[in-house]
Parts: C-alpha cells; structure tokens; sequence
C-alpha cells in the first residue's frame, strides 16, 4: 500500500453539474473536533479527568496561488450562504479528478475567512477558512463528474496596490509609497445554532456579522525622493489620517505604469478607520511602518 | 426564487468567452455551469464569468472599461490581474445582473 501524497487530497466544491476542485491549492487541513468536557466527579478517586464527547464540529482551510477569483471570494463570503465541500482523494494523472476514496467526506460549511496577501515580490496568494454547520457524511456513489479546471495563473504581489484617500468624500487616488505587504482579512462571525431539535451530534453553525481589516507595510524615505516625484502617501500622511481618526475611502486596484503607481481595474473598495501605526527602525535595518485599517461599513466588489 | 443569492449563484457562474479576447479561460475553482450568457435573460440574479486576456496590464484595463461600456446596466467584479505561463495577462470578470 503506498502512502497517500499531499497533493493527491483534495477539496472541492459541489456544483449543480458536478465537483470543482479547488484550483492551484497548495495546502489544505480538515480538522474534525469532538467537542469535550470533564465529566469527573468526587466518585472517581485521582486526579485524571474523564472527558465525555458533548457535540462535533469541523472546519477546512484551503490555501491557494490563485487571486484571480478575489473579487468572486470577497463577495462568496459577504452572502453567508453555505458551500457544499467534498474532501476527496485525487486521480495521480491530473491531481484532480476526485476518486470517491474511503476517507472521503462531504458537507455544509461557510466561508468565514478569507485571507488575500499580495506582497511585493511574492506570489499572491488566499486562505480560505470554512466552518462546517451540520453533519459530515461519506460520499459514496455520489455520482458527479469533474468539472473542467484550466491552467491557472500567477499574480505578482506588487502589482497589486492599496489606495488611499485623505477623508471620507474624495475618491482614493494615491498609493502607499515604498509598501511592501498588503493583506486584506475578512473574518465572518459564527454562533453555535444547535438546539435540542437538532438531531446527532454534529453542531450547527450561523453566520452573524463580518468585518474586516487591511493590513500594509512601508519603508520610511528619509529626505524623500520617489514620493516627491509621483503623488503617493508617506508616513505623514498617515500620521495625519491618525491624528483624524476619522474614516478614509480605500480601493485594492490592479497597477501598472511609473513606479508601478497607475491604476487598473480596482478588485474591491470600501471606508475603513486607520486602527493602529507601528513605526519600526531596528538597528542597521531600515526604518519601515506597519498601518493597520479596520474596514467602515461594508466594502464594494463591484468594479 | 429567493432574494438572497445562494453561493451556487454566486459562484456557480457560466463561463462566457470572447473570441476576441479570450484564447483559453484560467483556474477558477467555483464555478459550473456553461449556460450562454444570452440564453438567461430572465434571471436577473445570475452571475457569468468571463475572461479577457491582453499583452499587456494598460491593454487589459482597457478591455475592462470597454466591457464596462458594453455591459451598461450590469455590475461587473474583478479579480486580480494573473500573468500566464506564455506572458499574457489575463483577468477574471463576472457580470452580476442587477
């Protein structure tokens, strides 16, 4: 018996027509809790505990190359409706036709993290986090076929920007001078709906709010030199966008052009409240800040 | 039909090429159903899926902003800009019927 390779566990996603595998991935974890307590009483004589089983829970993290569907996951997750999610054991000529294997298993489960990083230098990358609502369950002849997954593509971090605005009227025309990471974070709230109705083990889940943050770093420029020459925020800007502690308008925008600064179609946009500015200078390092935005309102994927 | 969007209506979206811009669509895990997009002119809440492709970054957004002018009425959402192995861009839109 051979042992199972990474690359040949899978997740995917159910569609009308079939499963979608989901594409360029590079890591995933299932996790299946049973969610214990100690049951021990003065009955019992030591010190040990008893944990009693009280309920199951699971979850699936996905992390994957492709950022081009970003704007489909940031609004997937807006629309707290479950995905059905299959984990299953991959053909080894492709990686990607699923094989109904053994271990296989499905279920209900909402996108509640969604994790897009696109870091100077980098390949972009996502993380999909899902929480499981209701039972996990064996796939056997389920009877679907492989969806098409074409060759996929790349994108580089730094043409990938954040967009500022100096308050909450005027559009966001200028970029972080000199950044080097930008992550944008969405989290979605979960509250255990099981009540004594339900039926098994399993508990159910229920989205109830969403937030998210923006996170980016920068080098300090010391008598400024690209700054000056095209528009761009620095860290007086900043400075001032804290001092005002008011909200700002934001775009996350393809770039091109000088300095990388032109730009392109915009993936999402929103309000966000400048939360905390960390100004870092490390001995025979260079000085850098690292500017974390809690988002204001919902956020825009409609370009 | 509901109001609310189901994912499988989010995401399950049709994959609608332009000859004069799309040579081959790219990776998209979550999406289906290959229904035309002009076959479905009566639900509004679908979603379509299209890919355009260029030579460069600038000839992409182009392509976007005319697809924008096509489309008057329609939401389009776009993802990041991918570069593929042959060195053309390429960039994932779905069209939200509103």
């Amino acid at each position: 018996m051979a042992t199972l390779k990474g690359q040949n566990l899978r997740i995917y996603t159910r569609v009308d027509s079939g499963l979608k595998v989901v594409g360029m991935a590079t890591n995933c974890t299932i996790t299946l809790v049973n969610n214990v307590s100690d049951e021990s009483t003065k009955d019992d004589t030591g010190l040990a505990q008893k944990p009693i089983t009280q309920s199951k829970s699971w979850s699936v993290q996905v992390e994957s190359l492709n950022v081009t569907d970003a704007a489909t996951m940031l609004a997937a997750i807006k629309s707290m409706t479950p995905f059905n999610l299959i984990w299953d054991e991959s053909g080894t000529t492709d990686n990607k036709a699923h094989q109904e294997a053994d271990f296989a298993r499905c279920g209900s489960a909402y996108l509640t993290d969604l994790n897009l990083t696109f870091n100077d230098r980098t390949t972009a990358a996502k993380t999909l986090q899902f929480t499981g609502t209701g039972a996990v369950s064996t796939i056997t002849d389920m009877d679907l076929s492989d969806e098409t997954v074409p060759a996929g593509s790349y994108t580089k971090g730094q043409f990938v920007r954040l967009f500022l605005s100096s308050d909450n009227t005027a559009a966001p025309a200028s970029v972080i001078g000199c950044a080097r990471e930008l992550t944008l974070h969405i989290s979605v709230s979960v509250e255990n709906s099981t009540t004594k109705d339900t039926e098994g083990e399993w508990e159910n889940q229920e989205p109830t709010s969403l937030s998210y943050d923006i996170t980016t770093n920068a080098l300090v420029r010391s008598g400024d030199t690209i700054t000056s020459l095209v528009t761009a925020k620095g860290l007086d800007d900043l400075e001032t966008i804290h001092k005002n502690g008011t909200p700002v308008k934001w775009n996350i925008a393809n770039v091109s052009g000088d300095n990388q600064r032109t730009k392109g179609v915009v993936i999402a946009s929103g309000s966000a409240v400048l939360t905390n500015l960390e100004i870092q200078a490390q001995n025979k390092t260079g000085a850098q800040y690292r500017a974390t935005l809690n988002g204001y309102g919902d956020y825009t994927v409609s370009a | 039909m509901s109001k609310t969007k189901t994912n499988a209506e989010v995401l399950d979206a049709s994959n609608v090429e332009t000859t004069e811009t799309t040579e081959q669509p790219a990776t998209e895990e979550v999406q289906a159903q290959t229904t035309a997009q002009d076959e479905t002119p009566q639900q509004p809440a679908e979603a379509t899926t299209q890919f355009l492709t260029a030579n460069s970054r600038e000839e992409l957004t182009a392509a976007f902003e005319a697809l924008k002018e096509q489309n008057p009425g329609k939401t389009l959402m776009a993802g990041a800009v991918g570069q593929k192995d042959d060195g053309t861009f390429e960039l994932k839109v779905d069209f939200i019927n509103n």
